[in-house]
């Protein structure tokens, strides 16, 4: 009884890892060519690539994807200045910590999508509910993250500011900043994913418009199982490709500074 | 030294009782800055409903929010559609976590199992629980399955990636004193693996926990007949706002209760470890 | 050449709570360092020599007496008061030569007379082409040259040196002691030390000042009126070691000149 810690984490890709996909397409292809199970739900591969196809060919996915995007780039911007500016206030300022912090651990408390009937109704029932959502999903972990960054800047960083005759706005841009940028940048990481997953929801949740999340919705209305799977799985590249180019970019800002 | 030692000035006098007198202060200033917002927010909105600033129908006064929502509460509306929707975390919960813990053990103790099924499962975890839905809508048909089956998969991730990244992380010199007890497999599993992997599992519950109550609302307000989430999505379709801010309110303290008692447990069973939240 | 950097310390107290108890940890400290002089402060971890160099630094204040530099009270950190760390306490984020430019933050040059400053501070403290790496790049002992190079950028009268070595194995920290007493002849700055190392203090001081602990109080003092540099294996660096290790194991209170 001695797991194998060789490496400890996670292995490589190889070629054992493609053995359970195989398998479940095989099975899948093969059960939808025998026609066993129901032929909406069990839909062949080829129709799914099929579906992909029509979706980039009559530009109706594409258009979706960009409007979606739209959406998801602009609500991220919104919340995670919003959530660096509030999280600054209540990192940098005890009193402000305590004034606001509770009512923002309240509010957090709320799952997300939860705000959606309110915003839907204080804000119509086009864009400006689903980027209000998507800003409150950027907000919170930004918020969050700088708050516990700033506060958890090391005491000794401080006085080394202290010694140096740093003024305060110079200790928070040189000193506080800096030393807490890699939980900053992982509140917006965080955001990005929470924001992605805001668009496609607010998107399915309140439809009109053009979207990634309204197509999903009108593919599950039409019974259509190869078109739900092509956005389920677009969907899910999109915030992969998002991660990483959040991962690798804050990487590069702020990994060459610190040891591994 | 400085780090455990804390000034004796920020404190002034030496008495025990200008010491409580002192903290007393200090609580009490917390409590007051803390209620500044609420009742800044709670003046606002009595001032914008009494002089209808805005429609009373997109924003009902303060009192009749406070007055529907004990009248749900007393009617037995919010009771019963707060049982029903945590009898569905719970179920779904449960089974997340045995399917999760079963599976990530398996893939933490044995190399080979991770290969074959590691990739696939990270490939699952791209796909938001959200997303998850349409699909799993399309193959169970809206029932009682579908609820179930989202929750399972919006708590079995946490339970499976922190099982198995908790036992790879039990350090190799441990394994050697097993050893040199001449440990048996399951004495091994029991009190080495167990113990050590058991923080990072309550960590995955609560993780687990908070994913399962997001998703069920998401899931009640598309897709449910009874439950907190239907109850605010059917408020929101007769545009009845009061009822639709008593529901963002449970939903928000319900929430809150449960990550209390996980974070509770959490503590309480993982005391020893020092790295528990 | 003025020499300032008088460093006047009198009758000092300081008290902490621990666990809400209060304990002294300095009691009725005087001392005064005269300016160019090196004073290294010995005792038994817990003494309050940290303490001491603290409030000297302005990072705490005494509960009772007063410190003074060339006349002035002390009551907040000044850049006049250089101070090293026994962790280097370098900006992760910044490199060595970015890290010695904070310490000229204040100074009344243009952009590319700091930039000299630097350099030289940096040649000075034998770093001269690392002025690019980040501080996790560094050795131990070079981090804690740069950190002593940062310290120095705004010219202190006073330096103090908190276990600076402390942290290093020990042939990094005698070539260290080597290059710190080069630097002190090069500066002349009056140099505060505390030590937990009886043979480095003697190898480096003009005098070194023997703490009691609970509470926290001057001992002893010894001059030690070597020429540099000393050799650490000589005859007259034993004997005050042995002397000084006595008092460190036993409660003699005596004062010796060498």
């Amino acid at each position: 009884m001695r797991p194998d810690l060789s490496t400890a984490g996670y292995s490589g890709l190889g070629w054992r890892g493609f053995v359970l996909p195989a398998a479940i397409l095989g099975l899948w292809s093969c059960s939808s060519a025998l026609g066993l199970g129901n032929e909406h739900i069990l839909v062949s591969p080829l129709r799914v690539l099929s579906a992909a196809a029509e979706a980039v060919m009559d530009e109706n996915g594409i258009t979706a994807l960009l409007h979606s995007l739209g959406r998801f780039i602009s609500g991220w911007l919104i919340g995670s200045a919003a959530g660096l500016a509030a999280g600054l206030a209540m990192g940098l300022s005890p009193t402000a910590d305590r004034a606001g912090g509770p009512t923002f651990h309240a509010l957090r408390q709320v799952a997300l999508f939860a705000w959606l009937p309110l915003l839907s109704a204080w804000f119509g029932m086009y864009d400006a509910p689903k980027i209000v959502l998507i800003s409150m999903a950027a907000f919170f972990p930004a918020a969050l993250n700088t708050q516990a960054g700033c506060r958890g800047v090391p005491k000794t960083y401080r006085e080394v500011g202290r010694v140096l005759e740093l003024g305060p706005a110079s200790t928070v841009w040189r000193v506080i900043l800096p030393a807490a940028a890699p939980s900053i940048i992982a509140g917006l990481q965080l955001g990005l994913i929470a924001s992605w997953i805001g668009t496609v929801g607010s998107e399915y949740l309140i439809g009109n418009g053009q979207g990634i999340g309204i197509l999903l919705s009108a593919a599950r209305e039409g019974n259509r199982m190869d078109l739900v799977i092509v956005c389920i799985v677009t969907l899910a590249f999109v915030g992969l490709f998002f991660s990483q180019v959040v991962r690798l970019g804050s990487r590069r800002l702020i990994a060459r500074h610190l040891p591994s | 030294m400085s780090l455990v030692l804390t000034e004796a000035r920020e404190i002034p006098g030496k008495g025990r009782l200008t010491r409580i007198a002192a903290s007393t202060f200090n609580g009490l200033r917390d409590t007051g800055l803390a209620l500044i917002l609420p009742i800044l927010i709670l003046v606002a909105w009595q001032i914008s409903a009494h002089f209808q600033l805005v429609s009373l129908q997109i924003l009902p006064p303060p009192a009749q929010v406070l007055d529907i929502g004990l009248q749900m509460i007393a009617n037995g509306e919010i009771p019963d559609a707060l049982f029903t929707s945590m009898w569905r975390v719970m179920a779904g919960f449960s089974i997340g976590a045995i399917v999760g813990i079963s599976l990530g053990a398996a893939m933490g103790l044995s190399r080979t199992f991770e290969a074959y099924v590691g990739p696939t499962v990270r490939a699952f975890c791209l796909v938001p629980t959200l997303a998850w839905i349409p699909f799993f809508m399309l193959v169970l048909g809206i029932g009682e399955g579908l609820k179930l089956a989202v929750i399972v998969k919006a708590s079995f991730l946490p339970f499976a990636l922190n099982s198995f990244e908790g036992i790879r992380a039990v350090p190799e010199r441990y394994f050697d004193v097993a050893r040199s007890f001449e440990f048996t497999r399951i004495e091994t599993l029991r009190r080495l693996v167990l113990p050590a992997v058991l923080p990072n599992i309550f960590a995955g519950a609560r993780l687990a926990l908070g994913n399962a109550w997001k998703a069920l609302v998401v899931v009640e307000m598309l897709a449910a007949a009874e439950g907190i989430g239907y109850l605010m999505a059917f408020g929101r379709l007769m545009f009845q706002l009061d009822t639709v801010l008593v529901t963002i309110a449970v939903i928000g303290l319900a929430g809150w209760t449960l990550d209390t008692i996980a974070r509770g447990a959490e503590r309480r069973f993982t005391r020893w470890s020092g790295h528990a939240a | 050449m003025l020499q300032t950097g008088l460093l006047d310390i009198r009758h000092v107290s300081k008290m902490f709570t621990v666990d809400a108890r209060p304990v002294h940890a300095l009691r009725d400290v005087s001392l005064r360092v005269e300016p160019g002089e090196f004073v290294s402060l010995v005792g038994a971890s817990g003494c309050g020599k940290s303490t001491l160099l603290r409030l000297v630094a302005g990072l705490d204040t005494p509960d009772e007496g007063s410190i003074a530099v060339d006349g002035q009270a002390v009551n907040a950190p000044s850049l006049k008061r250089g101070i090293v760390f026994q962790d280097h306490r370098l900006f992760p984020w910044l490199s060595v030569l970015d890290n010695v430019l904070l310490g000229l933050h204040k100074a009344d040059a243009t952009a590319a007379q700091r930039l000299q400053r630097a350099a030289e501070l940096i040649s000075l403290v034998g770093l001269a082409g690392f002025e690019n790496a980040f501080p996790h790049q560094l050795s131990g002992g070079m981090a804690q040259r740069a950190a002593i190079a940062r310290s120095l950028a705004p010219s202190p009268e006073v330096l103090l040196l908190d276990e600076p070595l402390g942290a290093l194995d020990s042939l990094t920290r005698s070539h260290l002691q080597e290059e710190l007493l080069r630097i002190w002849r090069h500066q002349r700055t009056t140099m505060l030390m505390v030590t937990h190392d009886v043979e480095e203090a003697i190898f480096l001081s003009d005098r070194v000042v023997l703490l009691g602990s609970r509470p926290g109080h001057i001992r002893t003092q010894i001059s030690v009126n070597l020429p540099h540099p000393r050799r650490r294996a000589s005859a007259q660096v034993i004997a005050i070691k042995e002397h000084l290790l006595d008092l460190l194991a036993g409660e003699t209170q005596t004062r010796v000149a060498v």
